[in-house]
């Protein structure tokens, strides 16, 4: 059973990650175990606290087939959305396939970009210089516009990320940028099978990609206290999602993207199907920007509604990639929608990346969702690192990666806003 | 059989006027809501004029606090676009008559919005101590705390608005913000209308809101060149389809739809204003500034949209245009209408209401659906003012100047935005026999 009314399957996987910047090394170090946390490179922290993050490492746009003319208009979420969304072309044998240009799309969730530092701090300083310490618009305009970079708002437009990798792709079908913070790409994955279910499109490209690990956003998310500050202790083992320890995440980067296609177009050209689109359900706690409903009332709601809307009962999911950033309000949150959604019975194999991904928010269900498929194809799930006391009595996996067939595999998303989804992926039969 | 979608809603935040009424009075008389800008000293800046709303304060539309208190007492004044959003969902829930109402558990909301407009004070007393000509010393910047910056650029994510609105009605069901440009309210409509034929929901909040009237934002318009210099004359500065336009105007504001499910509202005895009939979205793959030469995206969003709604472009009665003011969005426009309407396009009436409104942004296409719905209510045009040297290459009925009296039964609103994105979206005037 489908929620869709053609089937929509998983023909492609594409991912730039904190730990590998392609499918293969992002899902052995899951396996395995490694860490993304490292020292932040992207800018010198001094004495500050965090002094690491999970940053993409090693990325060079160039050979992510990054038109040079074109990077100085694209910020870095845009080029890793292009670099995933360039690697899921090719895994899907996209290109010289003979997709018709009109029915393919993109469909990207993506986070909020804050100011170039460096860039902003030469215009604010140019303007004091002008007129003094205090903020003046008249001097921001007349001296300090001239320390920006002409096309600075390109790399500013929100859109632009899926548009870059649209034209690239020549994907003139449907395209949307969903912007609801940690689900967001959850939820370009959900609109897309939507999409291609009722025939709006053949193929799309969907996914999410969010690059924070920036000054402005790490003094952001530190001074929500939603941030590990911790400096008793290695990177690797600071994020400790569903851990009674968890004091914070540590804030990732990346892009993810799946190609998703009309099971009746991989079929006609002969494509490799990765899984098979299952289910998709969003939903809200209303309760403002903040915090979740401590009892993960939206992400409950999603599960729920995914698994009916799929015909899939509880005890049929093999695994929940669980989205717990280890910070403890939204740990608690997601423990008690799982366990009230499963009941104790049925509940499946629970595992958080962020343990090792760090959250890389608009990203974070979209490298979940390849994780998915992974698993699916490989029988194993990652393991949850530094998970020693749990907060609630579920089968979490720890340790080491767990051998386990797998036919139904369960992304959750939930964030601030109180944005919850949930996507169900199967194993694909015939 | 698809579900039928009718618009039992509305509600308008614009410079045009605040609340259906006002805003209509102002479009059909013709008025400009483009002005110097008033809420800061912009003679610094190449261009100074905006299309901004005024004499807007919350309270006068809605309880709901326009500052955010967190546990620790940190107090934030909600930005205007949300704030905005607030207002005019507050009209258009009440419109629809749906206020207090536990109708809304299971609705969905769906909102096309921008990020929250930067506090650049606050910003640049964060920022302007550590930095120099070569830039900002982040060892420096990251040392103290900033627990207002942080609060503050949470509530800028562009998903708030539609997240208090959830909070506000109470809204369980699928909540979601997309943040395509100049298209994204339009699309917001669009894919909330899909939610509801394919039983997702019976009842939607959509549409957008947006300001980008801030220094930051003028200034980063004026230097990618695309926005009207006219600062000497800012009624005149947005000016769709005339020879001498040069470049939009910036404006802000917010447009609320309630969408419902055709025989839920019957059931209620609401009175629909009009049913979206047909939607289609298409990318340019172009250039993220430039629309496609031959306007292809926008041609077959247009041709999509009269696919979904099964509708013959001989049947439009009118079009509410993209119409930015910009030399190529009005070229290709004009262009797409063409194609996408072959012969209809000479005969059928288009107007573009950013010529008084000035240009929303993510707000434009839920603003300009609102002055279609009330157009087709009252079957009047609102004109495209400023229009008084004919382009060549512009040669359609553009409604100049005064607004028309029509009968028609079927208008379509384009909106095309940076980064290729383009939708259309159709609306039928409501037939009370067709229930």
């Amino acid at each position: 059973m489908t929620m869709f009314r053609r089937r929509v399957v998983v023909t492609g996987l594409g991912v730039v990650s904190p730990i590998g910047n392609d499918v293969t090394a992002f899902w052995s170090s899951l396996l395995d175990g490694r860490s993304g946390a490292a020292p932040i490179a992207a800018f010198p922290v001094g004495g500050a606290a965090p002094a690491y993050a999970a940053e993409v490492k090693g990325f060079t746009p160039e050979s992510a087939g990054l038109p040079r003319k074109r990077l100085k208009m694209m910020g870095r979420q845009a080029q890793l959305a292009f670099a995933a969304a360039s690697a899921a072309s090719l895994d899907a044998a996209l290109p010289g396939a003979g997709v018709l240009a009109t029915r393919l799309g993109m469909l990207l969730g993506v986070g909020m970009l804050n100011a170039d530092v460096d860039e902003f701090g030469r215009a604010f300083h140019a303007a004091s210089v002008a007129a003094g310490a205090d903020f003046d618009e008249v001097a921001f305009g007349r001296s300090g516009a001239p320390a920006l970079f002409p096309l600075w708002l390109l790399r500013h437009i929100p859109n632009l990320a899926a548009a870059h990798a649209a034209i690239a792709l020549d994907a003139q079908g449907p395209s949307n940028t969903i912007a609801t913070g940690c689900v967001a790409a959850a939820n370009a994955i959900g609109e897309a099978a939507r999409i291609i279910g009722r025939g709006e499109a053949d193929v799309i490209l969907a996914g999410g990609t969010d690059a924070r690990v920036s000054p402005l956003a790490t003094i952001r998310y530190r001074d929500l206290g939603w941030l590990a500050t911790r400096e008793d202790a290695e990177p690797a083992t600071v994020s400790a999602p569903f851990d009674e320890a968890a004091a914070g995440f540590v804030n990732g980067e990346g892009a993810g993207v799946v190609v998703l296609e009309a099971l009746e177009h991989a079929r006609a050209r002969g494509a490799h199907v990765h899984a098979e689109v299952a289910g998709y359900a969003a939903a809200n706690d209303a309760c403002g920007m903040l915090t979740p409903d401590r009892a993960g009332a939206a992400l409950h709601q999603a599960i729920s509604r995914c698994l009916d809307r799929a015909d899939i009962s509880r005890g049929a999911v093999d695994v929940v990639f669980a989205p717990a950033p280890s910070v403890a309000p939204f740990d608690r949150a997601t423990a008690a929608a799982l366990a009230s959604a499963f009941g104790g019975s049925h509940a499946p194999a629970i595992t958080a990346t962020r343990s090792l991904l760090g959250h890389t928010h608009a990203a974070s269900s979209a490298l979940d969702c390849v994780a998915a498929v992974k698993s699916i194809g490989d029988s194993r799930i990652p393991a949850t690192a530094n998970l020693r006391r749990p907060i609630a009595t579920l089968p979490f996996v720890t340790d080491a990666a767990r051998h386990a067939a797998i036919r139904t595999a369960l992304v959750g998303a939930y964030g601030f806003g109180g944005h919850a989804a949930a996507l169900a992926l199967r194993g694909y039969d015939q | 059989m698809k579900r039928r979608v009718a618009i039992t809603g509305a509600g308008i935040v614009s410079p045009v006027g605040i609340g259906l009424e006002a805003f209509w009075r102002g479009l059909t008389a013709g008025v400009s809501g483009v002005a110097r800008i008033s809420r800061y000293d912009a003679s610094g800046l190449p261009v100074r004029i905006a299309a901004e709303v005024r004499g807007f304060r919350l309270e006068d539309y809605t309880d709901v606090c326009p500052a955010f208190v967190s546990e620790d007492g940190v107090r934030i004044t909600l930005d205007r676009r949300t704030q905005y959003a607030l207002a005019a969902a507050e009209m258009a829930v009440g419109d629809a008559q749906l206020a207090g109402a536990g109708a809304w558990r299971d609705a969905s909301i769906y909102l096309g919005a921008g990020e929250g407009d930067n506090d650049l004070a606050l910003l640049s007393g964060m920022m302007t101590p550590c930095s120099g000509p070569n830039g900002c010393d982040t060892t420096q910047l990251l040392r103290g705390t900033a627990r207002r910056f942080a609060v503050r650029d949470q509530l800028m994510e562009p998903t708030a608005p539609a997240s208090l609105l959830a909070a506000r009605y109470g809204i369980r069901g699928e909540v979601t913000t997309c943040l395509t440009a100049c298209a994204a309210s339009a699309q917001a409509i669009g894919e909330a209308a899909r939610r509801i034929q394919e039983g997702e929901c019976d009842l939607a909040l959509t549409g957008g809101a947006h300001s980008m009237t801030a220094p930051f934002d003028v200034l980063g318009f004026a230097m990618l060149s695309a926005l009207s210099s006219r600062n000497d004359a800012p009624a005149r500065a947005s000016r769709p389809f005339d020879r001498h336009r040069d470049g939009f105007v910036l404006g802000e504001g917010a447009g609320i739809l309630v969408l419902e499910e055709w025989a839920h509202a019957r059931r209620r005895g609401a009175r629909p204003y009009a049913e979206i009939v047909g939607y289609g979205s298409a990318n340019d793959a172009y250039r993220v500034t430039d629309m496609h030469p031959d306007a292809r995206g926008a041609t077959r969003a247009i041709q999509l949209a009269f696919d979904d709604a099964d509708v013959d472009p001989r049947d439009l009665g009118y079009v509410n245009a993209h119409g930015t003011s910009t030399v190529e969005n009005d070229r290709a426009e004009t262009s797409a209408l063409h194609h996408a309407l072959g012969d209809s396009a000479r005969t059928t009436p288009i107007s573009s209401t950013k010529s008084m409104t000035g240009h929303a942004v993510a707000a434009a296409g839920a603003m300009e659906l609102i002055a279609v719905t009330l157009a087709l209510r009252d079957q009047v045009l609102p004109p495209t003012i400023n229009l008084e040297t004919p382009d060549p290459d512009c040669d359609l009925d553009y409604v100049p100047n005064r607004a028309r009296a029509h009968a028609f039964d079927v208008a379509l609103s384009n909106s095309f935005g940076f980064g290729g994105q383009n939708v259309a979206l159709l609306v039928r005037r409501a037939q009370e026999t067709s229930a």
